[in-house]
C-alpha cells in the first residue's frame, strides 16, 4: 500500500518534468501575447491545478485497488472477499485408519472437510487441494479459481491419492505457504487437514518458524481428525538374513511385529507367505504388551530358481489394515559357482592360497559338494590366461588370491566379466605386484576401488591390528552388530596393505568408481572396500585369503563373510527390487531395452498398468518408476522379457499412532486455529466466522477509471483553443 | 525568391551588382512586363532640350513635329524634375529578425525596399534611405542616379537588426527634416504604440507628404500555430513567456486583429497605404501596392 503512495510523485514528476521540456522560440510578437497570457493566467493554473489533482486521485486510488483493502463493514454477497486457500489434505498411511465408531477412513473424513470448505468460499475464490504425504505434494498446488474442478478432486474417487507414504508435512506446509504469499487476495488461508499424528510432524520446529515467519495475512487453520488411537497391531519390519538363497534352502527371515494399541495383544498368529499362498501353520505370539515390539525368525523354502514373492501377515481387524503384512521379492538361486585364482600353487593343498576361501564357499563334505548350492573352482594364473569368455561368464564371482599380475588381455576379460553382472574379490599378499595393481587395476581401468599402499602396521607401530570391534555399517557386516553373532573383534592381523581410496571428486565415473568402506582396523585404516562396475562388483581386501598375514580364514567369521561377499555380488543385479513407498524404482537393463515401452502394474491394478519408457544408461539402459505410492507387489513387464516383480514397504512409523502432544498443541495454537473435527460443517463454520467483509478494490478501480475518463476529457477541453 | 536563378540569367552584371540589386531588378522587371504599359515614366522627368539623333538613339524620342518642320531628326531630352524625393525607411528592430521559415521580416523589408529603390530610380525619381531603430542608424541622402541606386543596395546589405524599436520618433524626424513634399515608405511591422505611430503619420501627412507603410509580418504571427508548451523568447528585452500556445491562440489572434484593425483605420483616416505584407507571399503585393499609389497620384 505504501509502495503503491509512493506512485503518487508519478504526476509531480511528470509535471516538474514537463516543465524542463518547453520548446525555446524567439518571439517578436510578444506584446500581443502577454496580454493573452494575462487574459488567461488565473483559468489556466486553475485548469492545471485541477488536472494535478485528478491525475493524483486516480494514482492513488489505483494503489488503493492494489493494496486490495477489504473493509469488515460491509458486507455484500455479491462482492464478498475473495480468498485465496490451500487445502492440504496428509495423505500418509496413518490416514488409511478407521477410527472407533466410525465407517471411514481418515482419509475419506479429510475429503469430505475439504470438499465443505471449498464449497463455502465465496464467488471468485480461489482454491487449491494438495494431497500430501512427506513431499510437497500432488493434486492441485497452486490455488485455482475453478472451485469446481477442486471440487472434483475432493469428492471424486481419489483413492489414488492416498498413498502409504510416511508423513512429514514440511514440505507441503512450505510450499503452499510460498504459493499463497505470491497471491493477491485479501484473505489468505492455509488449511491442513491431517490426523495429528506425531510422525507427519517431525519437523515439528520447522513448520512452526515456517508458520511463524508467515504474512499476518495468511490465517492458518488445522483441523484435526481421527479420535482416539484404535488398536493396532502391525508388522514393522521383514527382512531376509540368508545370504545367499538357494532354491530347496532355507530362508531365514525376520520378522518385527510391534503393539500400536493400548491393550496387550495376545495370540498373535503370524504367517507366512510365498507367492501369495500361506505356507505352513502360522507361527504365534504369546502376547504382546502396548508399545512393545517383537522380532520373531521365520524360515521359508523357495520351490524353485528366480523371484519369489516372501510374505508375513496378520489377522488384519485393527485401526489399519496396511501394515498387517509386508511382502520382500527374492530371487532364489540353482546353483552358482566361483572362480578362485591361487597366486602361488602348492602342491599341499592345505598350502594353496584360494584353501579356505574354497572350504568357506562350499563347506561340505567332498559328497555333497555337487549337491550344494554354491561351487568353486581353482585355476592357476595360465590358466586365467587360458580361459575362454564363455567359460568364464558361467561363473558369477572369481576370487584373486595372491596374484602377482596378469596380461592386459586378462584385464579387460575381467572388466567385461565385472561389468556384465560378475564379482571381482582380491585378496592381496607377499606375492602381489602392488604397483601393477595400482596402475593398471586401480589407475587404468578403474576396476579396484582402492590403492594399495605401504604394509600395515609399520615397523615402529606398536598398536595391534584388529577388525573393528562395533558401529558396522555396511549390510555387509551389520550382522555383528548383533552381539549374539559373535565378534571380528577377535580377529588378528599381522600384516595387511594400507588401502588408499581415491579422493571422490563430483560423480564417480566408469573410470574410477565410488569406494565404500566395508569394514575397517582399529586404527580406522580401511580393512574391505568395495564399488560397483557396471552391472557387478568389486571388492578389495587389506590382508591374505590365507592364514599367512591374518588368523581371519580360521576364525567362524570367515564363512558368512565370504557367503555374504558372493551373496551381495548375486543380488548387485537384483538392488532395488525392494524399497520403500515414495521411492524410485530404478532397474538398470541390457541396451536391447532402450526406447522400448514397458508397463508397471501396480498392486491390486486389476491388469491396468502405467505406461513408461525405458531410457538409454550408457551402455545399457534404465528403467525409472516414481509413483511408487502404495505398498505391495509391482510387477515390471517389459516386451519380449519375463516380467519383473518388486516390493514396496511402508514406513512402519505410520503404524504408530502416536499423536501431537498437549505442548506441541499449545505451541501449534499460538501460530494456527485448530479444530478437533468431529463432524460435518466444524471446519466451514470456523472458516465463516473470520470471512465477513467486502473488498473494496473494484470500487477503487472503478472510480479510478471514471476520474481517468474525466481528466481525458478535461485535459481535451483545457488544451482546445481559447 | 530564387535569386541563384537571377545569376544564370544575367551573368554579365554579377560582377557589379549584388544579390539583393538583382533579385530587386528581376522582381520589378517581371512585374513591370506583365503591366503591358511603360514601366519608365515617372512623376519628375520634364522636357529639357533638343539633341541630334544618333544612331542607337530611341526613335521613341524623335521629335515628329521637329522632323515635320525642318525634316531633321532631333530627339527630345528630359531631365529629372528635383522636387519628387521617395523617403524609403526601414525599421532595424530586433523584432525584424524574426523569421518561421528561410526569411526574417527584415529579409523580407530590405527585399521590398530594394525593388522599390530600383522602380523609383528607373522612373528617374529620387530616393532617400534611413534605416533605423530607435535612432537612424544609417542614411542615404536623396539622389536618383544608378550609383546611388547601388549605394542604396550595399548599405541594405549591410544593415542587420538589433536594439528595441521606435518608429514614431523616427517618422516625426522625417517629417521635421523633409518640409518638401515627397513620398514616405515605412518597412516594419509597427510592434510600436499604435497611436504614437498614428500620431507622427499624421506630422507627415501634415508637412505634405504621402506615405505608404508596408507591415511586413511573417505568416506564425498571423496565424500563431504553435501547440505543445512553448518558452517564447522576447525580443527587445522583453522577458520570455513560457505557456501552452493552444490554449491561448484564441485570445492572441483577438489581440492581434485589434491592433491591425486600429492601425488600419489610422492609416486609412489620414489617406494613407497600409500593405500588410505576409512573409510567405511574393513580394509583388508590395509593388502593385505601390503602383497603384503611383497611378492613384497620376490620376489627381
Amino acid at each position: 500500500m505504501l509502495f503503491g503512495m509512493t506512485a503518487l510523485a508519478i504526476p509531480v514528476i511528470v509535471h516538474l518534468l514537463n516543465r524542463r521540456r518547453f520548446k525555446k522560440l524567439p518571439w517578436a510578437a510578444m506584446r500581443f501575447l502577454q496580454v493573452s497570457l494575462e487574459r488567461n493566467q488565473r483559468r489556466m493554473k486553475v485548469e492545471d491545478w485541477i488536472l494535478l489533482l485528478l491525475r493524483l486521485a486516480i494514482v492513488a486510488l489505483l494503489a488503493l485497488a492494489l493494496a486490495r483493502p477489504a473493509a469488515a463493514w460491509l458486507d455484500s454477497q455479491s462482492l464478498g472477499s475473495k480468498i485465496a486457500s490451500s487445502i492440504i489434505i496428509d495423505s500418509s498411511g496413518s490416514m488409511t485408519r478407521k477410527d472407533q465408531g466410525t465407517e471411514k477412513t481418515r482419509f475419506e473424513l479429510a475429503r469430505e472437510f475439504g470438499s465443505e470448505v471449498v464449497t463455502a468460499l465465496p464467488r471468485g475464490s480461489a482454491a487449491a487441494v494438495i494431497f500430501a504425504a512427506n513431499s510437497t505434494g500432488s493434486g492441485i498446488t497452486e490455488p485455482t479459481h475453478d472451485l469446481v474442478r477442486a471440487e472434483k478432486i475432493l469428492s471424486g474417487d481419489n483413492s489414488a491419492n492416498l498413498t502409504n507414504r510416511s508423513s512429514d508435512l514440511m514440505p507441503a506446509v512450505k510450499a503452499a505457504l510460498a504459493s499463497l504469499e505470491s497471491r493477491s487476495a485479501a484473505q489468505k488461508e492455509l488449511i491442513l487437514i491431517t490426523d495429528g499424528d506425531a510422525n507427519a510432524w517431525n519437523q515439528f520446529e520447522s513448520i512452526m518458524r515456517s508458520l511463524e515467519s508467515s504474512p499476518e495475512d495468511i490465517r492458518t487453520v488445522i483441523a484435526v481428525i481421527g479420535q482416539s488411537p484404535g488398536e493396532n497391531l502391525a508388522i514393522t519390519r521383514l527382512a531376509q538374513n540368508t545370504p545367499v538363497t538357494a532354491v530347496g534352502q532355507p530362508v531365514r527371515l525376520a520378522v518385527e511385529v510391534s503393539n500400536f494399541g493400548s491393550i496387550d495383544a495376545d495370540d498373535i498368529p503370524i504367517q507366512l507367505i510365498i507367492n501369495g499362498n500361506p505356507s505352513g501353520d502360522p507361527v504365534e505370539i504369546e502376547s504382546l504388551p502396548p508399545g512393545e515390539a517383537r522380532t520373531l525368525t521365520l524360515f521359508a523354502q523357495l520351490p524353485s530358481p528366480g523371484l519369489h514373492q516372501l510374505g508375513v501377515s496378520i489377522p488384519g481387524n485393527d485401526a489399519s489394515s496396511t501394515d498387517d503384512s509386508r511382502v520382500l521379492v527374492v530371487r532364489a538361486i540353482e546353483k552358482e559357482r566361483a572362480l578362485l585364482i591361487d597366486g602361488l600353487p602348492s602342491r599341499n593343498p592345505t598350502d594353496a592360497e584360494t584353501f579356505f576361501l574354497e572350504n568357506a564357499l562350499v563347506p561340505v563334505p567332498p559328497e555333497l559338494k555337487d549337491s550344494f548350492f554354491l561351487g568353486a573352482d581353482r585355476l592357476t594364473v595360465a590358466g586365467l590366461e587360458e580361459i575362454k569368455d564363455p567359460e568364464l561368464a558361467g561363473y558369477r564371482a572369481v576370487f584373486l588370491a595372491n596374484v602377482q599380475d596378469f596380461s592386459s588381455e586378462v584385464t579387460n576379460k575381467l572388466k567385461n566379466f565385472i561389468i556384465n553382472g560378475g564379482g571381482l574379490i582380491v585378496f592381496p599378499g607377499n606375492n602381489i605386484n602392488a604397483s601393477w595393481y595400482n596402475s593398471e587395476l586401480h589407475k587404468k581401468n578403474g576396476i579396484l576401488p582402492a590403492e594399495f599402499g605401504e604394509i600395515i602396521p609399520g615397523e615402529n607401530d606398536v598398536t595391534e591390528l584388529r577388525l573393528q570391534a562395533s558401529g558396522y555399517d555396511h549390510p555387509l557386516v551389520e550382522l555383528w552388530n548383533d552381539p549374539g553373532a559373535g565378534t571380528l573383534a577377535e580377529v588378528n592381523i599381522r600384516k595387511a596393505f594400507e588401502l588408499r581410496l581415491t579422493p571422490v571428486t563430483g560423480q564417480p565415473s566408469q573410470a574410477m568408481p565410488a569406494a565404500r568402506v566395508v569394514l575397517r582396523y582399529n586404527t580406522g585404516s580401511p580393512a574391505v572396500v568395495e564399488s560397483d562396475l557396471g552391472l557387478g562388483k568389486v571388492y578389495q581386501f587389506s590382508t591374505t585369503a590365507d592364514t599367512e598375514w591374518n588368523n581371519l580364514p580360521v576364525q567362524p567369521a570367515f564363512l558368512p563373510i565370504v557367503h555374504r561377499v558372493f551373496g551381495s555380488v548375486l543380488a548387485r543385479g537384483d538392488a532395488g527390487l525392494n524399497i520403500s513407498v515414495g521411492d524410485s524404482f530404478v532397474r538398470r537393463g541390457p541396451a536391447e531395452w532402450k526406447n522400448k515401452k514397458a508397463q508397471i502394474y501396480k498392486p491390486n491394478s486389476g491388469g491396468i498398468g502405467d505406461k513408461i519408457t525405458i531410457t538409454a544408461d550408457g551402455d545399457g539402459s534404465r528403467v525409472t518408476y516414481d509413483a511408487v505410492q502404495t505398498a505391495g507387489v509391482y510387477e515390471l513387464s517389459v516386451p519380449g522379457m519375463l516380467p519383473l516383480t518388486f516390493a514396496a514397504t511402508a514406513d512402519p512409523n505410520e503404524s504408530n499412532p502416536e499423536p501431537l502432544s498437549e505442548a506441541q498443541i499449545q505451541r501449534l495454537k499460538g501460530v494456527a486455529d485448530i479444530i478437533y473435527a468431529t463432524a460435518g460443517g466444524q471446519l466451514s463454520e470456523l472458516l465463516d466466522r473470520e470471512r465477513s467483509g467486502t473488498e473494496l478494490w473494484p470500487f477503487f478501480l472503478l472510480a479510478a477509471g471514471l476520474l481517468a475518463i474525466i481528466e481525458l476529457f478535461l485535459s481535451q477541453r483545457f488544451s482546445q483553443e481559447k | 525568391m530564387n535569386t541563384d536563378s537571377l545569376n544564370l540569367l544575367d551573368a554579365g552584371t554579377l560582377a557589379r551588382a549584388d544579390k539583393l540589386g538583382m533579385a530587386a531588378r528581376f522582381i520589378v522587371e517581371g512585374y513591370m512586363a506583365g503591366e503591358h504599359k511603360s514601366p519608365y515614366r515617372g512623376f519628375a522627368i520634364e522636357f529639357s532640350q533638343h539633341r541630334e539623333y544618333s544612331p542607337g538613339d530611341d526613335v521613341r524620342h524623335l521629335d515628329w513635329k521637329v522632323l515635320g518642320k525642318t525634316d531633321r531628326y532631333y530627339i527630345k531630352q528630359y531631365e529629372q524634375e528635383t522636387n519628387f524625393v521617395a523617403h524609403l525607411l526601414i525599421d532595424g528592430s530586433e523584432s525584424m529578425k524574426y523569421g518561421s521559415g528561410d526569411t526574417t521580416k527584415l529579409d523580407y523589408a530590405k527585399m521590398a525596399i530594394a525593388c522599390l529603390a530600383f522602380l523609383i530610380i528607373k522612373q528617374r525619381d529620387a530616393v532617400s534611405l534611413s534605416l533605423f531603430d530607435n535612432e537612424t542608424r544609417d542614411e542615404l541622402p536623396r539622389g536618383n542616379t544608378q550609383n546611388h541606386l547601388f549605394n542604396i543596395l550595399e548599405r541594405l546589405t549591410a544593415f542587420d537588426a538589433s536594439g528595441e524599436t521606435d518608429l514614431p520618433g523616427q517618422l516625426h524626424n522625417i517629417a521635421k527634416k523633409s518640409q518638401r513634399k515627397g513620398l514616405v515608405i515605412v518597412a516594419s511591422d509597427f510592434f510600436d504604440d499604435e497611436d504614437a505611430i498614428l500620431d507622427a503619420v499624421q506630422h507627415l501627412r501634415f508637412v505634405g507628404h504621402e506615405v505608404i507603410a508596408l507591415q511586413v509580418l511573417d505568416h506564425d504571427e498571423l496565424d500563431f500555430p504553435f501547440s505543445g508548451l512553448i518558452e517564447f523568447e522576447g525580443m527587445e528585452n522583453i522577458p520570455n513567456i513560457k505557456t501552452r500556445p493552444s490554449e491561448i491562440r484564441k485570445s492572441y489572434l483577438e489581440e492581434f486583429k485589434a491592433f491591425q484593425e486600429k492601425l488600419e483605420q489610422g492609416f486609412r483616416r489620414n489617406s494613407c497605404h497600409f500593405v500588410q505584407c505576409d512573409t510567405s507571399r511574393p513580394l509583388e503585393d508590395v509593388l502593385g501596392s505601390y503602383l497603384t499609389f503611383r497611378r492613384e497620384m497620376s490620376g489627381k
